[in-house]
Parts: structure tokens; sequence; C-alpha cells
């Protein structure tokens, strides 16, 4: 097994996609601010052993940031609109306060800012922003081309629209740097507007011609061609995914209103479920793939895969520690305590560092150029 | 002025109580009645006291770190707070309950009333507090405002003194305590239960809950004054609360109360830490080689 784990490869997308989402539904109870450093801590250390050199394996210290923008709008928020201002609580400062008239009642702003208010509202948004960095561990640690491929057939071409509009953004980046580079090499180095029209034109070119390469690649592979299903056979398809996503909405709203009649909640949402399943199903047929690469699922996929759903399913079981553990206690305010049990299950999640292979290096990969073009096709 | 008053005995108690004629002068009421579920307590009533105020000195809330009243004394356990399990937030209007419009720290209740607090466990309604409001000041603080116009200060901070103020379990008596019917949708749960206000300078002129002192109850304190059980069956179904409405613990003791090992905090910031600075080492190590 270690002889496999130490082979170069790429770990199967879907075994760091449930890695990803298992600590999701952990951090998801969780408002400690120690645990989730740890979380963070763990996410940063798996992603900095394993990730690729392509251009989305570089984008997690822009979920990080997106995460201190969560935090800070959460706390100017909570701030200005929604002060708690209990009798008990430690007023830091207070703001100019503006009251609302009394038909709008409940809602004003400022008014004094307690400690605990702010504590609360950093955390929270500490919560959503570790929820962030996870999907995006998901997205830096998966090939999203390879992803693609478990999607059910008859969503394929959707797939590729989104994972191609997702790499579209790398894609420039890159493109708008080597014209920059070249030409510098030829010391033309203009600035302001007419620079950016001599950069922004070549870009502009490179994108289209890689687009049309790309495309001639799929066409040449037999992409997009509907097989040998007739009209009337579509128009079922669309039926069928039509009704059954109309039987979710309405099943939803059944769900979450309690005044609604019974069978407007589960039995709708299942047989909107059925119908949707059956639908996709029947698109998928008349989509033929075959396989050139399979992504093998082999060991290192079992333990990084169970690792996400073990820490998902220890922090959600409430076994070996109290709920109250994991959220942050304001009131009264104190220090949070570290229990051992998530403690452990999320630094567990962390050995995902170890157990998956090391990613083919950049070296060995044919060329920046080719990796968009390959891709997709083969599969 | 005194007759405006007895004019307004009549009119609102006549209704509701049989009262011995208005020849007694009742004392001004000095508290705030809160009525939790099915339990009870009197609060001192001072010029600028809060919903949330009379609440947190009659009973031990915990709040959602969002604001949201979340357990009150233990309640729910575990505890739980999503559109349908809320804890409801009520003001007596003088024979019936009153969903609040405005959270509790925003609302300032006059004395002589009483709140309630209810909670919902899943229903699309709020269910009211248990007892009926009209004849409830009275049961709950009204010995607290007979004995003496001025009350002592000793006496002013406490909830419910245990013995006095309990009143037997019982069925309601004739007045169906019945829902008035009022239903109210549980999408104002978080203005109605929220910190989301300041106490000091809340909402300036609030129609919903406001409410008379109630002349009728302020008659019928004379009866209330008795600690004897048996004679209190004029009042509406309440539960001797004694036991579990105790003080709130002051926010200095609970403050210091121990926040687990510092050991294991020690270690668990360690953990982070460590663990963090692999994760930078290794990157800045990558991009070297790059």
């Amino acid at each position: 097994m270690t002889g496999l784990a130490r082979t170069p490869r790429a770990l199967h997308p879907i075994a760091w996609w449930l890695w990803a989402l298992g600590l999701v539904a952990a951090a998801s109870r969780i408002t400690n601010p120690v645990l989730l450093a740890m979380l963070l801590a763990v996410l940063g250390f798996v992603i900095a052993q394993r990730r690729t050199d392509a251009p989305w394996a570089r984008a997690f210290k822009y979920y990080l940031a997106m995460a201190l923008v969560v935090i800070a709008i959460r706390v100017v928020f909570r701030s200005v609109f929604t002060t708690a201002a209990a009798p008990h609580e430690h007023v830091l400062f207070s703001l100019p306060l503006v009251h609302s008239p009394h038909w709008y009642a409940g809602v004003r702003l400022g008014g004094p800012v307690s400690i605990e208010g702010v504590l609360s509202a950093t955390c929270d948004g500490l919560q959503l922003g570790t929820i962030l960095c996870c999907i995006g561990a998901a997205n830096v640690l998966a090939n999203p081309k390879r992803a693609l491929r478990v999607l059910p057939g008859a969503l394929y071409e959707l797939g590729v629209a989104v994972v191609v509009a997702l790499s579209v953004a790398p894609q420039l980046v890159e493109s708008a740097q080597r014209v920059r580079r070249a030409r510098r090499l030829r010391a033309g180095h203009r600035r302001g507007l007419r620079g950016l029209r001599s950069i922004a034109v070549p870009v502009l070119e490179d994108a289209l011609d890689r687009s049309l390469q790309l495309a001639a690649g799929m066409d040449s592979r037999g992409y997009g061609r509907t097989g040998a299903i007739g009209r009337a056979a579509r128009r079922r398809t669309a039926t069928l995914l039509l009704l059954g996503m109309l039987g979710l909405c309405v099943g939803t709203f059944g769900l979450l209103d309690a005044a609604a009649p019974w069978w407007l909640g589960l039995p709708t949402v299942v047989v909107g479920a059925a119908l949707c399943v059956t639908g996709l199903l029947a698109g998928g047929r008349r989509i033929r793939r075959t396989v050139y690469r399979p992504d093998p699922w082999r060991a290192p996929e079992w333990v990084v895969a169970a690792g996400g759903v073990a820490c998902a399913a220890v922090l959600l079981s409430d076994v070996g520690f109290g709920s109250a553990d994991l959220v942050l206690s304001v009131a009264p305010l104190r220090w949070p305590t570290v229990p051992v049990v998530p403690a452990a299950a999320i630094l567990l999640a962390g050995l995902a560092a170890l157990a998956a292979p090391v990613p083919t290096p950049a070296r060995a990969q044919i060329g920046r150029v080719d990796e968009l073009h390959r891709e997709p096709v083969a599969a | 002025m005194r007759v405006i008053r007895l004019l307004t005995t009549a009119v609102l108690g006549g209704g509701v109580l049989l009262l011995p004629g208005a020849a007694v002068a009742a004392a001004e009421p000095s508290h705030v009645g809160i009525v939790i579920g099915s339990q009870y307590a009197c609060v001192r009533w001072h010029s600028g006291i809060t919903g949330d105020d009379v609440l947190n000195q009659a009973a031990a809330v915990t709040y959602r770190s969002d604001g949201i009243v979340l357990t009150i004394n233990g309640e729910p356990n575990p505890p739980h707070a999503d559109d349908t399990h809320f804890w409801s937030y009520w003001h007596d209007t003088g024979g019936r309950w009153h969903y609040s419009g405005v959270g509790a720290s925003a609302y300032q209740p006059k004395a002589g009333t009483v709140e309630g607090w209810s909670y919902d466990n899943g229903h699309a309604d709020a269910p009211q507090p248990a007892a009926k409001p009209a004849t409830l000041y009275a049961g709950i603080c009204g010995a607290r405002d007979k004995p003496e116009p001025k009350p002592t200060r000793s006496h002013t901070h406490h909830p419910v003194a245990p013995t006095t103020h309990v009143t037997p379990a019982n069925p309601p008596r004739t007045s169906a305590p019945a829902p008035t019917t009022t239903t109210h949708a549980p999408v104002t749960a978080t203005t109605a239960t929220s910190r989301t206000t300041r106490p000091a300078k809340s909402a300036p002129g609030h129609s919903t809950g406001k409410s008379r002192p109630a002349p009728a109850t302020r008659r019928h304190s004379t009866a209330a004054a008795r600690p004897a059980p048996s004679t209190e069956t004029t009042h509406p179904a309440l539960r001797p609360a004694a036991q579990s409405l105790r003080p709130l613990p002051r926010p200095t003791d609970a403050a210091a109360s121990d926040g687990g090992s510092p050991v294991r905090l020690l270690i668990g910031v360690g953990a982070a830490v460590v663990i963090g600075a692999g994760g930078v080492w290794t990157a800045i190590r990558r991009r070297r080689a790059d």
C-alpha cells in the first residue's frame, strides 16, 4: 500500500470532495474558535502538501481572503444593525444611535457595541469562512475536469460549460502573464491605457485561439453528438425533468411550511426526486462515453474519504462530548473549552496529507497548454 | 382623577370579576409580573426597565450568539431554536395575551403589567402562555404592592419569594383560559425574542403591547395577599413555580466560573499553530522549489 501511496498520481477527485464535504458538515456545528482554527490549519497543511501545480491549485489564499471578508462583514453588520446590549454585557464603545419609527420597530442603527456581540459575530463569521475554505480546498485539491466525469450523463454538457467557465479566469491570468513577459523581453514597456490595449488584444486573441483548439479537439473526439435518440424521447426526458423539478420545489415548500397538508411534504419530494432521476437517466442514455484514463479508487482514496466522513460523523454524533463545547459561550463570557474527541477527529482528517499520494510533478506533465485540452476530452 | 380611575375600574373590572365596591384604595403597582410557560414570578419595576431585564431577573436565560433567546431556566434541553421552535414573547393587554411586535430589550413594560414567555415547540403559531392575564398581575404581584406602598429596597431585585406568591396548580376555573385565537406567525421570532435594541431608549411609542395597570387586578390584590392557597381559586391556572424560578446568577459570578481546563486550551491552540505553521512552511518551500 505504501508503494501505491508513493507513486505520484492524482487522488480521485470524489475522494477529495467527500473529505471536504465531511469537514463542511463538521464545521457547520462548530463556532468554537480553537476548533475552527485547528480545522483551518488542517486544511492549509493538506493543501500545502498535496496540491498540484495547476492554475486552480494556487487559489487557496483567495479563499482565505474571502473568509476574512466574511468575518469583517459579519462584525460590521452585527455592530451596526443588531447590537445586543443585554444588561449583563460588556460594552466596548457606542455608535451613534438612529431610531426607526414604531411601525418598523425592532430594527435600528448604531448603539452600544458589546464584546459579546463582536466575539460571537467573529466566531460566526469564522465558521462561515471555514466552510468556504473547505469548499475551496476541494476545488484546489481535486481536478475539476476529472470531477466532471462523475456527473450524470444528462448534465454532462452543463458540467463542461461550468468547468470551462471556471478555468477561464486562471487561463486569462496566465495568458496575460505570458504576454507581459514577452513584451518585457522586447523592451516594449508601456503603461496606462495604451499599455492595457497592447496587452488586452493579444490576450483575448490567445484565449480565443485556445477555445477554438479546445472545440476542435472535442469535436474530433465525438463530442456534442446526440446519438440515436429521436425527438419524442427528448421531449419525454424534458417533461420528466420539468415535472421532477416542480415536485421538488413544491415538496420543499410543503416540508418547510408546517401548515401545509402532509402529502405536499415528503411524498411530493420523493416523487419529484424519482422523476428527476428517471429524467436524468433517460437523458444520459443519449450520451455514450468511453473512459480513456480511468481514475482508480484504491486504499488512499478510502483513507482520505473516510477521514472526512468520520470527522463529520463524530461531530454530528455528540458522543464523548457535549454540543455546548462546540460553540463559543458568550453568556457568560469565558475562555473556549477544547473538547478532546472533536479535536482528535479534526486532526484525524488531517491524515489525508499523508495518506494521499504525492501529485504528479509539473515537469512530468506534457505541458500547460495541453492540460486544458486533454482532460475533458479524455473523459 | 379618582373618579376617572373608578370609572375605568368599573368598566374594565366589571366584566371580569365581581368587585366589592370601589371604596378600598389600592396601592400603586410597583412590580411587573412575568409568566414563563406555566410558571411565574414578580419583578420590581423601575423606570426604563425592559422586557429583557424582567426576564433576566426572573430566570436564568441563555442566548444564542445572535441574541435570540435560547433557553429559559434550562428549557428546552437540548437548546434549540429555529422558525418553529422558539421562546415567544407576549404582553398582557388586559384580558388577553398579545404577541409582542418588538424585541424584549426594545420593550419597556409598565408597572402593573404582566410579561409572558412561552415556548413554541414546533407549531406554526406560537402558543400563548398558560395563564389568562386579566387577573394575573394581582395574583403574581398583588401581595408585593399591597403591604407597603413603598416596598423596602432589600425586597427589590429578587425574583419570586417562594412561599407567598405561589398559587396551586389547578386547571383554570371558569374562564376558558382558552386560546383567544389570535394567531401569530412565528416569523416574528427574531424580532420578538432577539435583543436587537437597546434597553434605555427604545421604541418611542409602540402601541402594540401597551396595557393599563388594570385597576381590577389591583383591587384583587387584597385576596392575593393571603398566602393560603385554598382561597386562590379565583386565579387562573398557575403551577407552583418557586422551586424552578431561581435568582439569576450575577454576571460576575458567571464570568468567574471556569471555562474548562486551560491546559487543553493551550494544547488545542498549540496544535492549530503547529499544523498551520507546517502548512505555511511547506507552501513556502514549494514556492522556492518552483
